[in-house]
């Protein structure tokens, strides 16, 4: 068949293959479904195009969250059988036609088109895209997980690093009147179609040195001078392995979707509202010390961390192990929330340095969670498994905002409000970090009833029944 | 007597390492390329906020 190389079986790598070459290849595809975090950039176009509302605009970012969620769950253990190059075949084909059927949207004034589209194509393209390299990047690193899927998640973080000023320069390349460098510049429909069919096209072609470069370690491959039995040693590490349909059975995985939801939530409250929310923190009788050109440095410089975070912190997990990890996510999240709230409007350093650690933790909880499914519940279908806890982002990414924005309506407007006003929303994230830190804490060891038996493992991984 | 080759043997073929090292100069710098690129016009944007 024509397709058969995106087999499992025509995965296996040759004995040799440089375990190097799986990092970029899982960068290829992270770097690419990152995008979704740059929406903001062709936002207000949009708007205009259609005519609509920024809350209309908005949801086709939603719908993309809740498909990623969503698709990453159902689809998790299909990734898990099928491998991962037929898995980021098909993320790169979903992500790819999102575009263009975005485009088409655009391009014939449709919005359910783009709803469609980017929204839900695109959207199980993010979904299968995200858990594609996780359990391969695992096996090939059973020595450095946090390292391994830190690197890939990064590219997540930095995906939109790129596809911000790369979005700004295409479309002033198709669009002559906007300027990129104005943020009330607005560039025309058509501009943003073009740019969509050009980075649908620039994405799949990048996708796809991910899905030629991947590849599954041979069966009992272990890297030189690994001691298996030096990692199941330390404390929270199993030897065993949890299929997925029983990891969700398991009281571990609940108190890690706890974990995931806690620290994401607290995260986007002060991701939603960073621009307006330093303006406000150093507002003096209506007016504010902080310009908005400043305040975009202050987002600019939070996605820095939200992406340094995600390889620093999960690779710093391989040394001081996954729980203690995210007792430092969490409590010192939880430290430094309180002194955002209480200090943060003395001085600005203090207030820059403070917001950045804690999206540091941000990002860093998204990237050491893989790692700690491997510790709990083994390599056998640790992706898939994965996959099942991002409902937990999906869900975060619809609280997380409600707590924000509900704390500060009751308050007035962000962009008019005094440092006073986000007080309440802040003790509400510390509070929210304590229910994370408690579950983490709660984490044990997964019971022998629900490992799988020795052997079975390799079986179902070949797919021989 | 015939020489014992991986494919004589069913073993499977080693991958040659002379092959691998372009392989990874291009894999990494199609991923680090983009992402350099992204990071400085970042750190441009961030300017501002110890500047202005």
């Amino acid at each position: 068949m024509a397709l058969s190389f995106l087999d499992r079986e025509h995965t296996v790598a040759r004995p040799g293959y440089s375990r190097w070459l799986i990092p970029p290849a899982a960068l290829a595809i992270h770097l690419c479904i990152g995008q979704a975090y740059a929406t903001s950039v062709y936002k207000n176009a949009l708007v205009t195009h259609f005519e609509s509302s920024l809350t209309a605009i908005g949801v086709i970012f939603s719908i993309a969250i809740v498909m990623l969620g969503l698709s990453a769950a159902v689809l998790g253990t299909w990734v898990e059988r099928a491998g991962p190059r037929a898995a980021m075949f098909a993320s790169a084909c979903f992500w790819a036609s999102g575009f263009l059927v975005g485009a088409l949207g655009i391009a014939t004034s449709q919005l359910w088109l783009v709803y469609l589209g980017y929204g839900v194509i695109g959207g199980i393209g993010l979904g299968i895209g995200y858990i594609s390299p996780v359990s391969t990047l695992i096996k090939w690193f059973p020595d450095r997980p946090g390292l391994a899927t830190g690197m890939a998640i990064m590219g997540f973080g930095g995906g939109a690093l790129v596809a911000s000023p790369l979005s700004r320069q295409l479309m002033a390349f198709y669009d002559s009147g906007y300027d990129p460098t104005d943020p009330t510049s607005v560039a025309s429909g058509s501009a943003v179609t073009s740019l969509f069919v050009t980075l649908g096209l620039v994405y799949f072609l990048v996708m796809m040195l991910g899905v030629f470069t991947v590849k599954v370690p041979p069966p009992g491959w272990a890297p030189a001078g690994f001691d298996a039995g030096a990692v199941t040693a330390k404390p929270m590490v199993s030897a065993a392995d949890v299929s997925a349909a029983n990891a969700i059975r398991t009281p571990q995985f609940w108190f890690l979707w706890t974990v995931l939801f806690c620290n994401v939530t607290a995260g986007i409250g002060i991701l939603e509202q960073a621009a307006p929310m330093i303006q406000d923190f150093f507002r003096d009788g209506g007016t504010s010390s902080v310009a908005p050109t400043t305040a975009a440095g202050f987002v600019a410089f939070l996605s820095l961390f939200n992406m340094a975070g995600r390889f620093v912190w999960s690779s710093t997990s391989d040394y001081i192990g996954r729980k203690p990890t995210y007792i430092m996510y969490l409590g010192v999240g939880m430290v430094l929330y309180v002194l955002l709230a209480t200090v943060g409007h003395l001085s600005t350093l203090v207030f820059v340095l403070v917001a950045a650690v804690i999206l540091s933790f941000y990002g860093g909880g998204f990237a050491t969670v893989p790692a700690y499914l491997r510790d709990l519940f083994g390599t056998f279908q640790v992706g898939a498994i994965h996959g099942r806890l991002l409902t937990a982002w999906s869900a975060a990414g619809i609280a997380g905002p409600l707590i924000i924005n509900g704390f500060l309506d009751a308050q007035g407007t962000p962009g008019e409000l005094v440092a006073a006003d986000y007080r309440p929303a802040l003790f509400t994230m510390v509070g929210v970090l304590a229910v994370g830190f408690i579950a983490n804490v709660l984490v044990r060891p997964v019971a022998a009833r629900f490992h799988e038996k020795p052997g079975r493992t390799d079986t179902l991984a070949e797919g021989k029944v | 007597m015939p020489e014992q080759t991986p494919e004589r043997t069913g073993q499977p073929v080693p991958e040659p390492t002379s092959n691998q090292v372009p392989r990874l100069v291009v894999t990494w710098l199609v991923v680090t390329v983009p992402l350099a690129y992204g990071l400085f016009q970042t750190i441009k944007s961030v300017v501002p906020l110890f500047t202005g």
